[in-house]
């Protein structure tokens, strides 16, 4: 085992834990990555000495203030201080704490998380404590027994509706109208009669997993998303990777249209008609992510959209992450596509001609680049006209057209989103949030929030949605 | 201010690339790197306008690692353990076999409990100590000492339990 004094100076080699960890420090620093990010930081503090005269001045006045407060804090602490206590302030030599925010816990894994009815005012839960719930209510883990599916159509009432359905466990994905639960299996469970069922086209080989499944905009037809390892060389290949592929299925024969490559950990998106498909798929010489369409049933390529030519920002990425396709979405009527990369660039296209409208950058409020808005979540506007596009608890709405951006949200109190759509009347968005860990006894979470809707107009931060019908 | 603060450029440039390397270990990745260094740096330059600092390293390093993990959770990528550890050679081989498990440590890493996963990084990372990380977290010595362990021993089982999977496939 690794030495636990200051300094690390040897490591065990029959313990793979001391391996990967010599392994990881053995990886020189990149120097010019380095230099990069210390002269933008030094700069910070001389543009604002250089830029804004108010701000020194009333600096000034704050810090006579902060050393009386801070002075008499100490005092306070002094007296207060038992010894061989901890000291929470840790680095700081007074005042407040150090402000080093703690995680976002981007993957604690809350076990109610939301399905969503992409055409229905509905959405589920799976599962749930016994009784009904309302939305963004804390539950206890220790009431999640026994499991029970929810059921929430927010258009009538915040609480839920408890289904006598046995939770089918295992990765589901909800059939547009909301009548389906489907498992990754091809087990279906009608969530009105309790029928279940089981779908064809579903059977994968012992070296292949699947990774997502998508229902089309009707239902008829659904897109697995595939990951195959048949071709994992015997002998370790560090540029090796596990091969995705799409098979679009015809979910009322099991008929299989076709498979064919696709971009791992992409969402494709039927057009609500079911005219076509878009996905993204690696290019076999660079492995870059391009986009493409396919007519529906024939599967045959329609169209290929052009992402990056000549764009500077591509430099940077060492490992073709800025190619990397996180999210795809179609127009109402058919006639834009929309995919979304890795570092916060966001296209538009015309289905039909191929033509790029739009290549939107996310920037921070600062002007610089939000290199963390991979928009997994798009949305079209009924017209075509905005796009809503969501990273995780960032949000921004675009004109299709124009690249304007009428809204932009970004805080660290704002949870993250599973789904987003627009109102009716095109002038907000609803999104619902994924469901967020509650409080932790030791390192295990003993409560979760259950999923909440919210409502966005791009102005402010997004409000839970507070008019049910029914419960008005 | 108090009188004995360093500038804040002197802060950058002696302790940022302590809180550079304990990104870069944990997410191997420059892009990424850059951007939780940028964040940790952004948390630091509004502590220095707001508060005396006693050890820029330590706070810099934890909010550097804060950030980092905050990174490698979301990447959510894939990543398949060898069947056999190599020993990291300095020759070209050895090099990207290093690659490769120092990617499948980062993996593991985040999907670990969060309290065992900013332990662990501080300790063999950010290269504090027990006393330093308990100082930091606002936990004991003690605690950090069975965080580590546990920490230790999940990555241990992740490592065997693929192993075993591989060796019967």
């Amino acid at each position: 085992m690794m030495k636990t004094s200051d300094h690390r100076t040897s490591y065990d080699p029959h313990d793979p834990v001391d391996l990967a960890i010599a392994a990881a420090l053995l990886e020189p620093i990149p120097c010019e990555p380095l230099a990069r990010t210390l002269k933008t930081a030094t700069a910070w503090e001389l543009e604002s000495a250089g830029s804004a005269g108010p701000w020194w001045s009333s600096r000034w006045a704050t810090a006579a203030i902060a050393a009386s407060l801070a002075a008499a804090i100490l005092v306070s602490i002094h007296l207060v201080r038992r010894p061989g206590g901890v000291d929470r302030q840790a680095f700081v030599q007074h005042g407040e704490s150090p402000k080093v925010q703690s995680f976002t816990f981007f993957e604690k894994f809350p076990v109610t998380n939301p399905l969503v009815a992409e055409r229905a005012p509905i959405f589920v839960v799976t599962p749930g404590p016994d009784q009904s719930q309302t939305l963004g209510a804390e539950v206890l883990r220790k009431d999640l027994r026994p499991i029970r599916l929810h059921v929430w159509d927010w258009s009538q009432s915040k609480r839920s509706r408890v289904l006598d359905i046995p939770d089918p466990r295992g990765a589901q994905t909800l059939s547009p109208d909301g009548r389906w639960l489907l498992g990754y299996s091809g087990r279906g469970t009608n969530l009105v009669t309790a029928e279940v069922r089981t779908f064809d086209g579903f059977a994968v080989t012992n070296r292949q997993g699947i990774s997502h499944v998508k229902y089309s905009g009707s239902g008829k037809y659904v897109a697995i998303l595939i990951v195959d390892r048949s071709d994992e060389p015997a002998w370790k290949d560090p540029a090796w990777r596990p091969r995705f592929f799409l098979r679009i299925v015809e979910l009322a024969s099991g008929r299989i249209l076709g498979e064919f490559a696709a971009a791992g950990n992409v969402l494709s998106a039927f057009a609500p008609d079911d005219a076509y498909i878009v996905y993204a798929f690696p290019a076999e010489a660079t492995r870059q992510h391009r986009v493409a369409r396919r007519d529906l049933p024939s599967l045959q390529i329609a169209a290929e959209y052009t992402t990056y030519g000549d764009v500077g920002n591509a430099s940077r990425s060492v490992d073709n992450s800025a190619f990397e396709c996180v999210g795809t979405a179609c127009s109402a009527d058919g006639s834009l596509i929309a995919a979304a990369f890795y570092y916060g660039e966001v296209f538009v296209w015309e289905s039909a001609s191929s033509k790029r409208l739009l290549q939107f950058r996310a920037k921070r409020d600062d002007g610089t680049r939000d290199t963390f808005f991979g928009a997994e979540l798009m949305s079209f506007s009924a017209d075509g006209g905005r796009l809503a596009a969501v990273a995780g608890s960032r949000l921004a709405m675009i004109e299709t057209r124009s690249g304007e951006v009428t809204g932009y949200h970004y805080s660290p109190s704002t949870p993250e989103f599973a789904h987003v759509r627009w109102t009716d009347d095109g002038r907000r968005v609803l999104l619902v949030a994924r469901s967020q860990l509650g409080d932790f006894a030791d390192d295990d979470p003993v409560s979760e929030f259950l999923p909440n809707v919210y409502e966005w107009d791009g102005t402010k931060e997004p409000q839970p949605l507070k008019a049910f019908a029914a419960d008005d | 201010l108090s009188e004995r603060s360093p500038d804040w450029v002197t802060i950058v440039r002696q302790f940022g690339p302590l809180a550079f390397q304990t990104a870069w270990r944990i997410l191997g990745h420059i892009q990424d790197t850059e951007d939780a260094v940028q964040d940790a740096l952004l948390e630091a330059l509004r502590t220095y306008r707001r508060q005396s600092v006693v050890n820029w390293g330590g706070l810099l390093r934890t909010a550097a690692t804060h950030r980092a993990l905050d990174r490698l959770r979301k990447r959510r990528k894939l990543s398949v353990l060898p069947a056999d550890a190599p020993a990291p050679h300095a020759d070209p081989a050895g090099i990207v076999a290093a690659r490769e498990l120092a990617d499948w440590l980062r993996s593991v890493l985040a999907e670990l409990p969060d309290r065992q996963a900013e332990v662990f990084s501080l300790r063999y990372f950010a290269e504090l100590t027990n006393p330093e990380i308990g100082e930091a977290l606002g936990i004991s010595a003690e605690a950090v000492a069975v965080a580590l362990h546990k920490a230790r021993a999940n990555i241990a089982t992740k490592w065997s339990v693929v192993n075993d999977a591989q060796r019967n496939s």
